[in-house]
């Protein structure tokens, strides 16, 4: 094992285990999912389109009901306490807080009224305003663009204001659907860097990609899904150097350069398809 | 010119009281995509709250109607319990359906308990009016208002300033990212009914102040103010008071020179005239004077 951070000595920040999870009661969509995270670790998990990365996402952070999907089976803990049947309020309270797939930044509001949304949950006004402080000195450009609508930022400014905007929740575990979506390459690496940062901080962090080169690159763990299931998990490194996953994932990193435009695209016709359906 | 000046004070109140139930219809709508026609009913309950507890109870005017107000922000949230919160994930035609039925059993209900004939509100300033040079301006125009402009401005201050205002605007643009950041999409829907509900009652009152009355045809002004919603942008509350005053001058305007100055189109016509101005307006803006042209950079 490289975690160098000690899992043992720390315990589990977040635990499932057994997690069954469905849509409409037909679709299987996470089956027996086992997954550990320890506190002030970065755990990555891969998967494909359609693998159930979102709907794991969405079972952590009490989203499943409005898309019609429930907790079939297994343990879900945070700290040692059932996050089972919670509301998306009371996951946020608890210390959760998450970067949803495709940014979801409110357009119309300004970069600062959207980081206001993410401080919703808190009642101590000096917290919010130093995590305000600690926020704009991670992303300088809101800073400056605190009064810009948020609609008009480019994409890769927009990740960081969905990003800020979680962490002014004040979350113990931050968690991010494909933070590198649609961006460019060296906005990925600075989204990678903040990443970094914000770990450096204290924050736990859970990074769900398909861009298995910038994840690996600075978690701890990994975890790979596949329709539904986990099937590795392990060091980073070991992941990296696994030829299923290079073979898998790693592909996939190698087009970013020529057309990650269009396959951004492409996966949100896709995404769309099953909103509608 | 001293008719259209009158004319203008009179639209303007008369818009006021639209744009307060416009107003309603456009926050429901944005935190629910419901468009609720019962808002007349809660117009109609608003009014003959105020008479009852100023008229037979004898309760000071100020007292009545503001009690009056409260009550109908309350029954708000209650109709979106009992009711709307049941018909969620229906289709929109059907939910349609619920608020126009419970518009026709309040209708049917207010008269019934007390009766059909016009009820003097109790409202102080009654049938006075003021001169200003030759012009002529009805007391009750200027108590509307000035309460509308008050009670407008205060709800615009919730939505831009308050931490729940600011949860509402986000969750009409985005209600999963409204709820992953922890606000109780719940909590935004009943505050959107009791602001409506509230607004409908100040609009009940200041319809059936003065020389009015309150009757049970007062609700009919949802009729004249639904238009004005959509005209103004159905999602967007500065369309919602726009719409409401646009409508209520060129109603006003319609009855005072129309009769003169094209009487081929008939004694009502100034009645149509909300739905005429509409229909030319979406001609040209589609959207509505401030509906949302989608903020979004390709
Ligand atoms: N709201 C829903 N209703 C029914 N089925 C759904 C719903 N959302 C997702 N699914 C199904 O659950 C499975 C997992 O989907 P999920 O969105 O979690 O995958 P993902 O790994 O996030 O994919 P992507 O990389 O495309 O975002 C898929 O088969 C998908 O079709
Ligand atoms: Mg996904």
């Amino acid at each position: 094992m490289n975690d160098h951070r000690g899992t043992t000595e720390r315990g589990a920040l977040l635990s499932l285990d057994g997690l069954e999870v469905r849509y409409g009661g037909a679709i299987h969509a996470l089956r027996g999912v086992r997954l550990e995270i320890s506190d002030g670790e970065i755990v990555a998990v891969l998967g494909t389109n359609g693998a159930g990365k979102t709907t794991l996402l969405r079972a952590l952070t009490g989203l499943l009901p409005a898309h019609k999907g429930h907790i079939t089976g297994g343990t879900l803990t945070l700290a040692g306490t059932s996050l089972l049947g919670l509301d998306p309020a009371d996951v946020v309270r608890r210390g959760i807080a998450q970067v949803m797939e495709g940014r979801r930044v409110f357009a119309e509001l300004t970069v600062e009224e959207n980081l206001r949304t993410g401080a919703f949950t808190r009642a101590d006004k000096r917290a919010v305003a130093a995590d305000f402080d600690r926020v704009y000195s991670l992303f300088p450009i809101l800073a400056e663009r605190r009064r810009a609508t948020a609609g008009y930022l480019s994409g890769g400014e927009q990740q960081m204001v969905a990003i800020a905007r979680a962490l002014l929740a004040g979350p113990r575990l931050l968690i991010l659907d494909e933070p590198s979506l649609g961006l460019a390459p060296a906005m990925v690496r600075r989204i990678r860097d903040n990443l970094t940062e914000i770990n450096r901080q204290g924050t736990t962090v859970l990074l769900v990609e398909q861009n298995a080169r910038m994840a690996l690159s600075i978690a701890d763990r990994g975890y790979v899904l596949e329709t539904g299931r986990v099937v590795l998990d392990g060091p980073a490194a070991t992941l990296l150097a696994d030829p299923e996953v290079q073979r898998l994932y790693l592909g996939i990193g190698e087009r970013e350069g020529v057309s990650i435009r269009e396959l951004a695209r492409q996966r949100r016709a896709e995404q769309q398809g099953v909103v509608s359906r | 010119m001293e008719q259209l000046l009158q004319l203008l004070v009179a639209g303007l109140a008369l818009g006021a009281r639209y744009a307060l139930v416009t107003l309603g219809f456009v926050v429901i709508f944005r935190a629910t995509g419901v468009i609720n026609f019962a808002q007349g009913s809660l117009v109609l309950l608003g009014a003959y709250l105020t008479y009852q507890f100023a008229g037979p109870w004898q309760w000071p005017f100020l007292l009545a109607a503001i009690t009056s107000v409260i009550a109908c922000g309350a029954c708000g949230p209650v109709i979106e319990r009992l009711l709307l919160r049941r018909m969620v994930g229906r289709p929109a035609f059907a939910v349609i359906m619920v608020t126009l039925g419970l518009l026709i059993v309040i209708e049917q209900a207010v008269p019934t308990m007390w009766g059909q004939d016009p009820k003097n509100m109790g409202d102080p300033w009654g049938i006075d009016t003021v001169q200003a040079g030759a012009v002529t301006v009805a007391v009750r125009d200027l108590w509307t208002l000035g309460l509308t402009a008050l009670a407008i401005a205060g709800v615009f201050g919730f939505f831009r300033y308050s931490r729940y205002g600011l949860a509402m605007r986000a969750t009409a643009l985005d209600q999963e990212a409204a709820q992953a950041q922890g606000i109780s999409v719940r909590r935004v829907v009943a505050l959107s009914w009791t602001i409506a509900g509230a607004a409908a009652a100040l609009a009940g009152i200041t319809v059936a102040s003065g020389e009015a009355g309150v009757s049970p045809s007062i609700s009919q002004i949802a009729l004249a103010a639904f238009p004005a919603a959509i005209l103004g942008g159905l999602d967007s509350p500065y369309g919602a008071i726009a719409g409401g005053l646009v409508i209520g001058v060129s109603q006003t305007l319609t009855a005072g020179y129309q009769p003169d100055h094209a009487a081929w189109l008939g004694d009502n016509f100034h009645v149509i005239m909300p739905y005429v101005v509409m229909i030319a307006i979406l001609l040209v803006r589609p959207y509505g004077l401030f509906g949302t042209r989608e903020v979004e950079r390709a």
